[in-house]
């Protein structure tokens, strides 16, 4: 029987397939659904015919709409999933579509957090509006040696941060400029929650480690050794295939 | 003239900081050490021989040296919101590192905290306690909206029994005739700084001397040598060419920026004078009465935040047109609620500015700028 | 005669007062119990940096035409300069002075202005307060019976208990009865202690139940610090005993006396061996945010897990959630 983990994130929900020796099969992401029930259960069916008898565990945003096992809290799947991605890293900074939350995990298990209580300018969803509006694809941000921006947003409100960006934009601001402020900004907020944690080092995790190049542009943002996971994206969901296994 | 007032402001800087890490090195103070929030009657303390220290003036300190961000980063990583007021969250991130332009301060034997400014300050001054572990008192001043003979009898007692506390923690006795001459150095020191700022609306003059020079009115007020510094300071003033009507005559509603060098957004401002501010004003207090435990009631009691907004209103309607004013800048001071709703109610028109005096990376400076450009358009087409 | 309370602070000895629970009559979260509408007021004005509690408190006091009056105190920021967004509404307005002190001095300044207090009401409502020792008995005796229920914290259900008590002081006192038949708690969770303002939204105290979590007592106004108000002996000198009730109980950090806090709350979270702390404040609370610096580092040099939940506007249940999830894991 193979181990299915589902982080059901605000933006995109992503498989994790474990078969069982643990070994990772398939990673998957799509745009997460809107009648999120009603398609849970259809895909449980698809994946279940694709990879056969399944145990099923959840997380985040919309876990409670996936019919599995069991559902569990996104920050301990991550503290799961980092320890068997990255054992060294034990500080992560995740920046999800509507939080942005630093951890602390040691052996897998979680034992500090903390989640940023400033506005939804510091997570992606911030990001992905920016795109939205400047048409940019956020498969084509590209950050390689990228240095700082030359542009700085001063809001912390998504709010302000908005009529901030219309102003860039009527200022003729190149949209690449504009998007690189947003992840500056959004990098920049995270630094209060480092803060508390103390750490020279950080794992980044979530939908931002897509970007080419964000290694090198948290670091000077964040200014602390910040490392790219291979699969920064998928780290709650193998959490959550790791947890399947445990109930095995 | 003008060296023996910069003499002046030097010995008492001097005196002030003498004790403060980078100077002390190591040494001891002489004296006990209080840690006192801005309206406290300090002529009690100086006649027992006490030193005291403001940290709200050295988070000020700390912001004019450009060393606040990362105090303030490492408040925050303490626990500390910063939603907090940013004068706490610099000096709790200056003790946590013990890092600052002088410093730290010696370490305090007594902190004394009052709430007749805001009720936020008594509140940080229990961290400061539980950091410290001394001895925590807080006055209590019932402000103008209870019954007068009611509150100075209640601040009476309470001054009375501060003088007991701290005549056993010096070992020294209060002696009445120093007591009151205190009282009157700093009654003298009041009147003069009130001719100094009185000449901001008729001379050719930047506000900043007045935000920054009144730290004396704040740490050393009773001292017989601040009147002296003022009415020097007034006789240099009056030297100076009178105002130009050139520009806008503008009140600033608010803190100074500490951070700024101008402690004004002067570079947003350039097409207006400022004549007039309210912070200037919050030191000059009234010490009238029949014996010094009536001044001090007077005085303390009766401190600017303490009033009702009615006799607020009355006050400020009547600074603004003494200065000659046609407009405010009002700032909307993260760190302190308290002053901004002073401004409810003051008939001119109004640039709203959100600010921080401490936090330099708190003001849309963009913003700020066209709040204040609709406010010269609105003046211009009236 | 109807006069709204901002807080517990406000002794319901003298009259009649009834406690504001949260929620604005006509907003989202008063049709909704789940909903987290923000106010009129509070969008109307832009108010900035001011406590969302206090903003709801000026809401309802200026919205519902069953409020004849508003008395709050004058104990932090937000409730220090309150009286100028609602000096217009054309109610009664009553601000108490909460001595900064708990010391003999104090007690005998506070029961003098309560009984300038009493006057005021009388003046401004054309009667006569009379029966002041009546309610000075029958506070004691509600409070005895919340001191039974707040001892049966662990049987029952805690969002039970909150919203039953919430429910009993927006009535009357004489009107007030402690429920008796509270549901029973499922199941004995990992053991937490709560700290905070008052509670308005008890959605969070049933995310704390779901989290598998049971509370054990707190040291919330209008629980655990309600149940441990000392007795007034309405037989003595009457005012005297009333101030001395509200400046020496348990006691809210805007009484300025962290230091006890901090004591009796240690020594109850330690006897009811408590595996956690939960600090659920409001947003610009400036009294618990400096709490909760000291509060943590207490916790932190015993190994007690703590965590902060700041409650805004909007998106509170959802974070909250998360961070209750989360620290049920990590306890």
């Amino acid at each position: 029987m193979c181990r299915i983990g589902i982080d059901v994130g605000s933006t995109y929900t992503k498989y994790c397939v474990m078969d069982e020796s643990g070994a990772i099969v398939d990673l998957l992401s799509e745009r997460t659904p809107i009648r999120q029930k009603e398609y849970f259960s259809a895909k449980q069916e698809k994946l279940s015919q694709r990879y056969g008898d399944a145990c099923i565990v959840s997380c985040g945003y919309g876990k409670r709409n996936v019919p599995g096992f069991k559902n569990i809290n996104e920050l301990t799947a991550l503290a799961r999933g980092v320890f068997y991605s990255e054992p060294e890293s034990d500080v992560v900074l995740d920046i999800g579509g509507q939080d942005t939350k630093v951890i602390l995990q040691s052996d897998g298990q979680l034992k500090r957090f903390f989640l940023n209580d400033r506005c939804a300018a510091g997570s992606g969803a911030f990001l992905a509006n920016t795109a939205a509006l400047l048409e940019t694809e956020f498969e084509k941000i590209d950050l390689t040696d990228a240095k700082c921006p030359k542009t700085r947003l001063s809001s912390v409100c998504a709010v302000f941060a908005q009529s901030e960006i219309v102003e860039l934009i009527a200022e003729n601001t190149p949209a690449e400029e504009i998007i690189k402020a947003v992840i500056w900004q959004i990098l920049v907020q995270a630094k209060a929650l480092l803060g508390k944690i103390g750490s020279s080092s950080v794992l980044l995790s979530g939908g931002l480690t897509r970007i080419p190049g964000i290694g090198q542009y948290a670091q000077r943002a964040l200014e602390c050794e910040c490392r790219v996971p291979e699969n920064g994206n998928f780290l709650s969901a193998i959490g959550c295939a790791l947890c399947a296994a445990d109930q095995m | 003239m003008a060296q023996s007032i910069l003499q002046m402001k030097s010995r008492l800087l001097r005196e002030y900081y003498k004790d403060f890490s980078k100077y002390a090195k190591g040494r001891l103070p002489e004296k006990k050490v209080a840690w006192v929030t801005a309206f406290v009657p300090v002529e009690i303390l100086e006649a027992l021989d006490i030193s005291y220290y403001y940290p709200e003036s050295y988070a000020a300190v700390i912001a004019a040296s450009n060393a606040e961000q990362p105090l303030l980063s490492e408040s925050e990583a303490q626990f500390l919101s910063c939603d907090c007021c940013s004068y706490s969250c610099c000096i709790e991130g200056c003790l946590e590192q013990e890092k600052g332009p002088r410093g730290v301060p010696p370490k305090p034997d007594v902190l004394i905290a009052t709430n007749n400014q805001c009720n936020t300050l008594p509140t940080w001054w229990n961290i400061l306690a539980e950091r410290y572990q001394v001895p925590l008192i807080v006055l209590d001043y019932p402000g103008e909206a209870v019954d007068r003979a009611l509150a100075c009898e209640y601040v009476t007692k309470q001054h009375r029994e501060l003088i007991a506390r701290m005549e056993k923690l010096s070992g020294n006795q209060l002696d009445p005739a120093v007591l009151s001459e205190l009282i009157a150095n700093s009654e003298r020191s009041v009147a003069e700084w009130k001719k100094v700022a009185a000449c901001l609306p008729g001379y050719e003059i930047k506000p900043t001397i007045l935000f920054d020079d009144i730290s004396f009115l704040i740490t050393s007020r009773c001292k017989a040598e601040t009147a002296e510094l003022y009415r020097l300071m007034r006789e240099e003033i009056e030297q100076m060419p009178a105002a130009g009507k050139d520009k806008i005559p503008v009140f600033w509603l608010g803190y100074p920026l500490w951070y700024h060098a101008d402690r004004f957004l002067s570079e947003l401002l350039e097409d207006f004078r400022i004549t007039g501010s309210n912070y200037v004003t919050w030191w000059s207090l009234d010490y009238s009465g029949e014996d010094a435990f009536e001044k001090l009631f007077q005085a303390y009691n009766y401190t600017f935040l303490n009033l009702t907004q009615e006799t607020r209103n009355k006050i400020l309607m009547e600074l603004i047109q003494n200065s000659g004013a046609v407009c405010a800048v009002t700032l909307h001071n993260k760190s302190c609620k308290c002053d901004f709703v002073s401004a409810k109610n003051i008939s001119i028109p109004q640039a709203e500015i959100e600010i921080d005096m401490i936090d330099r990376t708190f003001t849309d400076m963009e913003k700020a700028g066209r709040q204040i450009n609709i406010l010269k358009e609105v003046i211009c087409a009236g | 005669m109807k006069l709204l309370a901002l807080s517990g602070l406000i002794p319901e000895q003298i009259c009649d007062v009834v406690r504001f629970t949260g929620g604005v009559p006509g907003t989202a979260r008063d049709q909704d119990p789940r909903g987290t509408g923000r106010s009129e007021y509070a969008r109307e004005r832009g108010v900035a940096h001011y406590c969302g509690y206090a903003e709801d408190y000026i809401s309802a006091v200026r919205q519902d035409d069953t409020v004849d009056g508003a008395v709050f105190p004058k104990s932090c920021d937000s409730s220090r300069i309150m009286a100028n967004y609602l000096e217009d509404c054309g109610k009664f307005l009553y601000q108490l002075n909460i001595p900064a002190r708990q010391d003999e001095l104090a007690v005998e300044f506070f029961a003098a202005q309560l009984e300038q207090y009493r006057e005021a009401v009388e003046r401004h409502f054309g009667r006569t307060i009379a029966d002041v020792a009546e309610r000075t008995e029958a506070v004691n005796v509600r409070n005895r019976e919340i001191r039974r229920a707040y001892a049966d914290l662990e049987g029952v259900s805690y969002r039970a208990y909150l919203d039953s008590i919430h429910e009993m002081l927006t009535r009357p006192l004489s009107e007030q009865v402690v429920k008796k038949d509270l549901p029973v708690k499922k199941g004995a969770g990992k053991r937490v202690y709560l700290v905070g303002s008052f509670l308005a939204d008890t959605e969070i105290a049933g995310v704390i139940e779901d989290c598998g979590l049971t509370v054990v007592g707190d040291d919330l106004p209008e629980s655990g610090r309600l149940a441990a108000m000392p007795e007034a002996d309405p037989g003595g000198e009457l005012y005297r005993e009333i101030a001395a009730c509200v400046l020496r109980g348990r006691l809210s950090p805007t009484q300025d006396n962290f230091r006890q806090i901090l004591s009796s709350d240690m020594k109850e979270i330690e006897e009811k061996k408590a595996d956690g702390v939960i600090f659920v404040t409001q947003k610009y609370c400036e009294p618990y945010d400096y709490l909760f610096s000291v509060y943590k580092k207490m916790l932190d040099q015993r190994g007690i897990p703590a965590t902060q939940i700041t409650l805004a506007d909007s998106g509170n249940e959802r974070k909250a959630r998360l961070a209750l999830e989360a620290f049920a894991d990590v306890i």
